[in-house]
């Protein structure tokens, strides 16, 4: 039997250890990627985040990661970003002047109207019924943000409410961000990633 | 909508957890990842990992400790205080699986540092610790470890918060930290006219304090030592009396039950 391996990309500033403890408590096996050519050994790809957009993108682009990532997900690999992994799909962030992201599901990076934080734990509603993650309609996860993923309506799958929706989960095809923690969301949190990986792999 | 939180604090001092009175006197405890693996379990919104000894000894944040806690596989987010000097100390503890730093000294010694690490880690990385204390002559005051003395609200942290490099301040009743007086709001007097939202720590143990500051609109969560230590499951008994604040209720093994019944039905119904 051949195990799939997880990757989780270290690109020097994000929480990979919290994502890769999580996946051993899942039973996975995982991997830390922070070279090219290491994409190959990985079934999925795990974009870990807690940082500033700037800097993870000029991370990126210093180890030479940005054409790996990009070219990993445009085969149809899973692809699952988390918080600022979430934000960095995005074709272009607002945050600390305007910088180009790794353009996988199109959208831009702004800074949240009306509120300066999304700090804590939040409902989300699943919208797309059809997806796997319907499991998780209603549960609460945590967040820790202060710029927003604006999308087409067609790739976001779920929504948290701060007196308005909040895109907090998207998905094109193969690739999957998630603007909260699941990694830090105790047992809804496991089970949304398990869910995830499990969709990703059967794809 | 957004909930407001229950922090778990675990103080550890010489690499120990500890009780803590005011931060005066100290009761061991034991192993601090133990402490933060029960609070894991028992479902605390967020828990902040206070080391006392880091900054003043220089140094640095206790790596090891943190690796310690988080190859436990702890699932609730997870703030660190202590001996964060750089923003490579910043970016070091964060690597190491944390999600949020909590900063006191360099808010006297380098505001500018603060600075850097927001620009690396974002400010909703960044709270900021305000011991406070009610003066002599009867006013609140920002109490500086440090310098050992009161000293007002003054334009480092005012710059901080108007540039969006911190995300929330830890309002410590210093004198009731580790009591049972409970928390004095008269402290609130000393952050009324900035801008932030407030955690609030020191002296809560009462689920009628508790509320009252969670009814407060600046307040987002309220952090809580020594009581949690003590009592398996408090955090759930906690949640259980404040069912009318915007809380996240308790969770047990049976909520998951019945959840995972509504997967096998293909059902959408929340059975919170």
């Amino acid at each position: 039997m051949t195990k799939a391996i997880i990757g989780v990309l270290d690109y020097g500033i994000g929480n990979t250890l919290s994502v890769r403890n999580i996946l051993s408590t899942l039973g996975y096996r995982s991997r830390l990627v922070s070279q090219a050519e290491q994409m190959d050994t990985v079934s999925v790809l795990i974009i870990p985040g807690v940082g500033a957009f700037p800097a993870a993108m000029q991370q990126l682009n210093k180890l030479g990661l940005v054409d790996a990532v990009t070219n990993f997900a445009r085969a149809g690999k899973g692809t699952i970003g988390i918080c600022l992994g979430m934000q960095l799909l995005a074709d272009l962030s607002c945050e600390q002047g305007k910088t180009d992201g790794l353009g996988l599901i199109p959208g831009e990076v702004k800074p949240i109207k009306s509120h300066n934080w999304h700090i804590g734990w939040n409902e989300v509603n699943v919208i797309d019924q059809c997806s796997s993650l319907v499991h998780s309609h209603g549960r609460s996860f945590y967040f820790n943000h202060s710029y927003e993923f604006c999308t087409q309506a067609n790739y976001i799958v779920g929504v948290a409410d701060i007196g308005r929706p909040l895109v907090a989960v998207i998905q094109k095809d193969n690739i999957i961000g998630f603007q909260f923690h699941p990694e830090k969301s105790q047992q809804d949190g496991l089970r949304l990633i398990n869910n995830s990986i499990r969709e990703l792999l059967d794809a | 909508m957004l909930k407001k939180r229950l922090i778990g604090v675990v103080t550890v001092k010489n690499g120990w957890a500890v009780q803590s009175f005011g931060y005066q006197r100290y009761l061991p405890l034991g192993k601090p990842e133990c402490l933060v693996e029960n609070l894991d379990r028992w479902g605390a919104d967020e828990i902040l990992i206070q080391d006392i000894d880091r900054s003043k000894n220089q140094e640095g944040p206790n790596l090891d400790l943190i690796s310690r806690i988080t190859a436990r596989g702890i699932a609730t987010p997870l703030m660190y205080a202590g001996g964060i000097a750089t923003v490579a100390d910043a970016v070091a503890t964060v690597r190491a699986g944390i999600e949020r730093v909590c900063l006191d000294s360099l808010l006297h010694s380098a505001p500018d540092t603060i600075k850097g690490i927001a620009h690396s880690l974002g400010g909703q990385a960044v709270v900021v610790s305000m011991p406070a204390i009610i003066n002599e002559q009867g006013a609140a005051s920002w109490f500086d470890y440090q310098g050992k003395q009161t000293k007002p609200i003054n334009d480092d942290l005012l710059s901080l918060i108007e540039d969006d490099c911190i995300s929330e301040l830890l309002m410590i009743d210093k004198c009731h930290e580790g009591g049972t007086e409970g928390f004095n709001f008269d402290l609130l007097s000393l952050v009324a006219d900035i801008g932030i939202p407030l955690i609030l720590f020191g002296g809560f143990y009462q689920i009628e304090s508790i509320a009252r500051a969670l009814s407060n609109p600046k307040v987002t969560a309220v952090a809580i030592g020594n009581y949690l230590n003590y009592r398996e499951h408090e955090i759930q008994r906690i949640r259980q009396g404040l069912a009318a604040t915007a809380i996240r209720q308790p969770v047990y093994q049976t909520t998951y039950l019945l959840n995972d019944l509504s997967i096998k039905q293909g059902s959408l119904e929340n059975n919170d």
